[in-house]
C-alpha cells in the first residue's frame, strides 16, 4: 500500500515541526530567556546528528559482525545489513537509541559549557561573531574529516524503525518525533515556569540585579547554556534519525541557526507558546512552498530554492521593522514572581 | 614559490580592503555587517558580466562594482539598518537583520548566477576570468591584477588618510564618529556623511571582488566562506580601527595562504580544507587574550605618552586658561 | 501667561507675575530687530524677542521631561535657566536643538518656527548650541575642531577671540584642561556668528577663576553684539548675579520665571529650589 500524497505531506510536516520545535526551543531558552545571541545554533544541532552517523554504527559492532564492512566506505551495505537486523531484533533499538540518545546530550551539554566560555566574556556583538565561527568550524570539520560523517556526500544511518511494517514506518517516524518534542515542550515550559526560569530573564534583564539578590550569573549562564546545548543535539538526533543519514553540507548556517531565530523571532521570544506558533506557522509555509515548487520549475530561469533565501531574508528584515516582538509578546515579567524564586 | 606569494599578496590585500570597509561601517552604526562579503560577491558578477557578457575590459568593472555595490550598501544602510536604529531596536536585531540581508543576497546573487549561465550560456559558478589578464612581461611575468591590487591597497590607505586627515570634510567625518550629536549641533549634516561611508564601504568591496575574480575564481557561496577571514582581520586588527583594519587584513591574509602551505609541508595535504578555521583561531584567540586587537597594543603606548605629555604641560601651567 | 506655576503660594509673588507675564520693554526701544518679522507669535509680539517656547512637551522615548513649559528669551539679555538635578533645564536646550522628542509645543526662534527642524539644520536659523559635556572632538586637534565647522583654510581665523588658544592649535583635544577645552568649545560655536546662544553649564568643573574667565566671556559676548544668550546653570549665584532673567524650573515645570534679584528675595523659593539657607 503506498502514502497518499496528502498523507506523506502531513506526515513530513508533523516530524519537520517537531524537530524543529525542539530546536527553536533551545535556542529560544538561551536567546530569548538567557539572552545569549546564539548565532552558531547550528554547532550542537550538528554534534547531536554527527552523533547518529558513528554511535549506532559502533554499537551495532558489538552486537553483529559487520564481515570487515566499514561504516564509510562502504556505507549502503552496512546498513542495509544493520536495518535487517534490526527488523529481527527490534528490542535492541531501544539500547542503541537511548545510549545515542544519551551521547548526543552529552556531547551537546560540553559544547554548550564551551559556548558559554565566551557567552559571559564576551559583550553583544564579538560574542555574536564568536558563536557563529564555531558553528561553522564544526561544519567545516564534518566536511572534511571523512571518517567522521562521509564528508562531502555523507552517510546514511541505520533506520531505527526497520522493525515497523513499512507501510506504518513513515508516520510511526512522525509520531514518534511529535512525541519527543511533546515531551521537550512541556519540559522546557515547567523550566522557565521555575524560579531558576524566571532568574534566568532577570539575569537577560540585569545582571546587578540578580547580584544583589545573591545569585550568581555565570553560574546561571552556564546552566542555560548547558540545557540548550542538550536540547539542540536531540534536535539534531531526531533530524538524522529522521532523514536515515548525514549530511554535513545539510548543517548550514541558513537552516539551523538563520531559521530558527527567525522562528522564535516571529512567533514571540521568552514565550513558549510564542516559539510554538512561530515555528508552526513556518513550517506550514515553507512545506506549502516546497509542494508547490515543482509547478513553477521551469517557468523562471533560476533555481527555485533561491527564492527561499530572498523570502525568508526579506521577511525576517519585515518583522524586525514591523513586529519586532513577534505574533505573541512576551508577558512582562512581575516583580513578584522573582521574590517567589 | 612565486605563486604562493602571488597567491598570499592578492589575497591578503583584497582581504585588507574588504576588512578597511567592515571596519568602517562598524566604527559608524556599531553593527557587525554580516553582509558585508555580499558587497564583494556583487563585484564578482558585475566583472563576470563586463567581461563575459558584454565583452569590455574586465578593468571596466572596477568602477561598475564600486557603483553597484556602493548602491547596495546605501541602500542595506538607508533602507533597513537606519530604520531599525530609528526604533531603537537592540543591536541584536540589527546583527539579525544584517544576517537576514546576508540570506537575502545569497538569494539573489545565485538567482544572478543561474540568470547568466541560463541566459548567456556563460559558466557563472567556480569561474576565473584569470586568463583575461594582461601578463606584463609575458609567461611568467607579472600578472596585471596583482599590481592593481597591491596599487588600490595602497591608494586606499593613503586616500583615507589623505580624507580624513586633511579635508575638512574627513574632520567632520571623524568628529561625526567621534560625537554624532555634537556634530550635529555644529550644523554638520551627520546622515550624509554616514550614507557616504557606506556607499564607500561597499563600492570598496565591490572592487575587492573583482579583483578577487581576476586571480581566484567567483562563486556565490564564496560569500559565507570569506565572512569568517574578514571578520578576523578586522578582529585582529582591533574592530574600529581603519588602518588596525589593513593590518590585520593583511596578517589573516598571508597567514591563511602562507600558513597553510607550510603546514603543507610539516603535514601533508590534508590540512588543505582545514585552512578556513586559521582566521577562525587568530579571531577567538584575539578576542580572548587581547580584545582590543594589535592597534590597542599601539594605541596604548600612544595614550601614554598623551597622557604624559598632558601631566607635564599641567604641571608647567596649572589649570589655567589665560594667561 | 508666559510662566506656568506649580506652587500654590505663587499668587503671593507679585514681582514674578509681573515678570513672568509678558515682560517690560526694557531694551531701550532697540530698532535692529531680526530680519525675519516675529509678529506671527500672536499675543507675545515683541521685536526683541528671539525665542518663544509654547507649552512644550518632550521626553526621550517614554520618558517624558517637560511637561507643558513655556520660556522666552531677548535679545541683547541673557537668560538664565536654575534648578536641581532632574528638573529639566538641560532638556529645555536640547529640545531647542532638537535633540529630545518633542511631544507638544511650539518652538518659535527670531519669528521661525524650528520646532520639528532636524539638528544640524538648526545652526542656520542663527542658533548655537554648547552642551555640557563633550562639546568638543576629543581626538581631533583644536584645528582641526574648528575645521569642522570652519573649512580648513579659516580655522585659523576662529581662534582670534582666543588667543589663549593659540600655542595649542595642533594638539588633540584630549591633552586641553578643562578651562580650555570650555573655550575650544565656544569658539567653535562662535564661528557662525550666531544671534542666539545657547550655554548648558559652561562652568560645571571648572575652578572658580576659570569660570569667572567664561562667565566673562560670555558677558562680552552679549555687550558688544546684542546676542541672545541662555544659560543653564546649576551654580545659582553665578547665575543671578549675572543675567537679566531667571527661569527656574522643578521636575519639569517652571516654577518661577522673571527679575533674578526678585527670585532671591523670596525666602520661601530660594530655600526650596535653590538650596539657600534662609537668614
Amino acid at each position: 500500500m503506498a502514502l497518499s500524497a496528502e498523507l506523506i505531506f502531513l506526515g513530513d510536516l508533523i516530524a519537520i515541526f517537531s524537530i524543529y520545535l525542539v530546536v527553536n526551543l533551545s535556542l529560544n531558552l538561551e536567546f530569548g530567556f538567557g539572552g545569549v545571541p546564539n548565532f552558531g545554533k547550528v554547532l550542537a544541532v550538528a554534534a547531536g546528528a554527527f552523533v547518529v552517523g558513528t554511535i549506532p554504527f559502533g554499537v551495532y559492532g558489538l552486537m553483529l559482525d559487520y564481515g570487515g564492512l566499514e561504516p564509510v566506505d562502504d556505507n549502503i551495505m552496512l546498513v542495509h545489513q544493520i536495518n535487517a537486523y534490526i527488523a529481527e531484533n527490534p528490542e535492541t533499538v531501544f539500547v542503541v537509541f537511548a545510549i545515542t540518545l544519551i551521547v548526543a546530550v552529552g556531547v551537546g551539554g560540553l559544547l554548550g559549557l564551551v559556548s558559554a566560555y565566551p557567552a559571559i566574556r564576551l559583550r553583544g556583538d564579538y560574542l555574536a561573531i564568536t558563536l557563529l565561527a564555531f558553528g561553522e568550524i564544526i561544519r567545516i570539520v564534518g566536511i572534511n574529516y571523512t571518517p567522521l560523517v562521509g564528508g562531502t556526500l555523507g552517510i546514511s544511518v541505520p533506520d531505527m524503525l526497520s522493525f515497523v511494517p513499512n507501510e506504518y514506518r513513515f508516520l510511526t517516524a512522525s509520531f514518534v518525533l511529535l512525541a519527543f518534542a511533546g515531551v521537550a515542550y512541556l519540559l522546557v515550559a515547567r523550566f522557565t515556569k521555575s524560579p531558576v526560569g524566571r532568574l534566568l530573564r532577570a539575569t537577560r534583564d540585569d545582571d546587578l540585579a540578580l547580584q544583589t539578590l545573591g545569585r550568581d550569573p555565570v553560574k546561571v549562564k552556564f546552566k542555560v547554556m548547558m540545557l540548550a546545548g542538550m536540547l539542540g543535539a536531540v534536535g539534531g538526533v531526531m533530524y538524522a534519525s529522521y532523514v536515515e543519514g548525514v549530511v554535513a553540507f545539510g548543517y548550514d548556517r541558513l537552516n539551523w541557526t538563520f531559521l530558527p531565530f527567525v522562528m522564535i523571532i516571529v512567533g514571540g521570544m521568552a514565550n513558549n507558546k510564542g516559539v510554538l506558533v512561530g515555528t508552526f506557522l513556518f513550517v506550514v509555509i515553507r512545506k506549502l512552498v516546497i509542494y508547490y515548487n515543482d509547478s513553477l520549475d521551469g517557468l523562471l530561469p533560476f533555481d527555485i530554492i533561491w527564492l527561499d533565501y530572498l523570502a525568508l531574508g526579506g521577511l525576517m528584515i519585515l518583522v524586525l521593522i514591523f513586529r519586532p516582538h513577534g505574533i505573541i509578546p512576551e508577558r512582562p515579567q512581575k516583580a513578584k514572581d522573582l521574590e517567589k524564586g | 614559490m612565486t605563486i604562493i606569494l602571488f597567491d598570499g599578496l592578492i589575497y591578503a590585500s583584497v582581504l585588507a580592503v574588504l576588512c578597511v570597509g567592515l571596519s568602517l561601517t562598524y566604527k559608524i552604526t556599531s553593527v557587525p555587517n554580516f553582509a558585508h562579503t555580499s558587497f564583494a560577491i556583487l563585484g564578482m558578477y558585475m566583472a563576470l558580466i563586463m567581461s563575459k557578457v558584454i565583452g569590455l575590459s574586465v578593468y571596466v568593472a572596477l568602477p561598475v562594482a564600486f557603483a553597484a555595490s556602493g548602491a547596495l550598501a546605501l541602500f542595506m544602510y538607508y533602507g533597513i539598518i537606519r530604520i531599525l536604529q530609528k526604533k531603537k531596536s537592540s543591536l541584536i536585531s540589527l546583527i539579525i537583520a544584517t544576517l537576514a540581508f546576508d540570506m537575502f543576497m545569497i538569494g539573489v546573487l545565485n538567482i544572478i548566477a543561474d540568470g547568466v549561465r541560463n541566459t548567456y550560456r556563460v559558466n557563472s559558478r567556480d569561474f576565473t576570468l584569470r586568463s583575461l589578464d594582461t601578463v606584463i612581461g609575458g609567461d611568467g611575468g607579472l600578472p596585471l591584477v596583482f599590481i592593481v591590487t597591491i596599487v588600490l591597497l595602497a591608494g586606499l590607505a593613503l586616500g583615507l588618510y589623505f580624507l580624513l586627515y586633511r579635508t575638512s570634510f574627513g574632520m567632520s567625518m571623524r568628529g561625526a564618529i567621534e560625537n554624532e550629536s555634537l556634530a550635529q549641533t555644529l550644523g554638520i549634516n551627520t546622515r550624509t556623511i554616514f550614507c557616504f561611508a557606506w556607499f564607500l564601504s561597499g563600492g570598496l568591496a565591490g572592487m575587492a571582488g573583482v579583483l578577487m575574480a581576476m586571480w581566484f575564481q567567483g562563486d556565490p557561496s564564496l560569500a559565507a566562506i570569506m565572512l569568517p577571514s574578514i571578520f578576523a582581520g578586522s578582529i585582529v586588527g582591533g574592530f574600529s580601527s581603519i588602518y588596525g583594519a589593513i593590518l590585520g587584513g593583511l596578517l589573516v591574509g598571508l597567514s591563511e595562504v602562507v600558513g597553510t602551505s607550510v603546514l603543507i609541508d610539516l603535514l601533508g595535504y590534508w590540512v588543505i580544507p582545514y585552512r578556513p578555521v586559521i582566521p577562525f583561531i587568530a579571531m577567538i584567540a584575539t578576542l580572548l587574550v587581547l580584545p582590543g586587537g594589535l592597534i590597542q597594543l599601539i594605541t596604548k603606548y600612544q595614550k601614554r605618552r598623551k597622557t604624559m605629555m598632558r601631566k607635564s604641560k599641567e604641571e608647567e601651567e596649572g589649570d589655567s586658561v589665560g594667561t | 501667561m508666559a510662566s506656568r506655576n506649580a506652587l500654590g503660594s505663587s499668587g503671593e509673588k507679585p514681582g514674578a507675575e509681573r515678570h513672568g507675564g509678558a515682560p517690560l520693554d526694557t531694551a531701550h526701544g532697540k530698532t535692529d530687530a531680526p530680519a525675519t518679522s516675529p509678529a506671527a507669535q500672536g499675543g507675545n509680539s515683541n521685536s526683541n524677542r528671539a525665542i518663544e517656547i509654547k507649552d512644550l512637551v518632550c521626553g526621550y522615548g517614554k520618558n517624558q521631561v517637560l511637561h507643558g513649559v513655556d520660556f522666552s528669551a531677548d535679545l541683547s539679555k541673557i537668560t538664565a535657566i536654575v534648578g536641581s538635578n532632574g528638573s529639566g533645564k538641560s532638556t529645555m536646550l536640547k529640545a531647542l536643538f532638537g535633540l529630545c522628542d518633542v511631544k507638544s509645543g511650539s518652538i518659535h526662534a527670531l519669528g521661525r518656527d524650528i520646532t520639528h527642524v532636524p539638528t544640524h539644520s538648526i545652526l542656520g536659523y542663527g542658533i548655537s548650541y554648547m552642551a555640557q559635556r563633550k562639546n568638543v572632538f576629543q581626538d581631533l586637534t583644536l584645528r582641526e575642531n574648528l575645521a569642522v565647522v570652519t573649512g580648513l583654510r579659516n580655522a585659523e581665523q576662529a581662534m582670534d577671540h582666543f588667543p589663549e588658544l593659540l600655542p595649542f592649535l595642533d594638539r588633540p583635544a584630549v591633552t586641553l584642561s578643562g578651562g580650555q577645552r570650555q573655550l575650544l568649545a565656544m569658539a567653535m560655536v562662535l564661528v557662525h556668528k550666531p544671534r542666539i546662544m545657547l550655554f548648558d553649564e559652561p562652568t560645571a568643573a571648572l575652578s572658580p577663576k576659570n569660570a569667572d574667565i567664561i562667565i566673562g566671556k560670555i558677558k562680552d559676548l552679549n555687550a558688544q553684539h546684542e546676542n541672545c544668550i541662555v544659560l543653564v546653570e546649576q551654580n545659582v549665584k553665578h547665575a543671578l548675579r549675572n543675567c537679566d532673567k531667571v527661569y527656574l524650573l522643578a521636575s519639569g515645570n517652571v516654577v518661577y520665571s522673571g527679575d533674578p534679584a526678585t527670585l532671591l528675595d523670596d525666602k520661601d523659593l530660594a530655600s526650596k529650589y535653590l538650596g539657600m539657607t534662609p537668614q
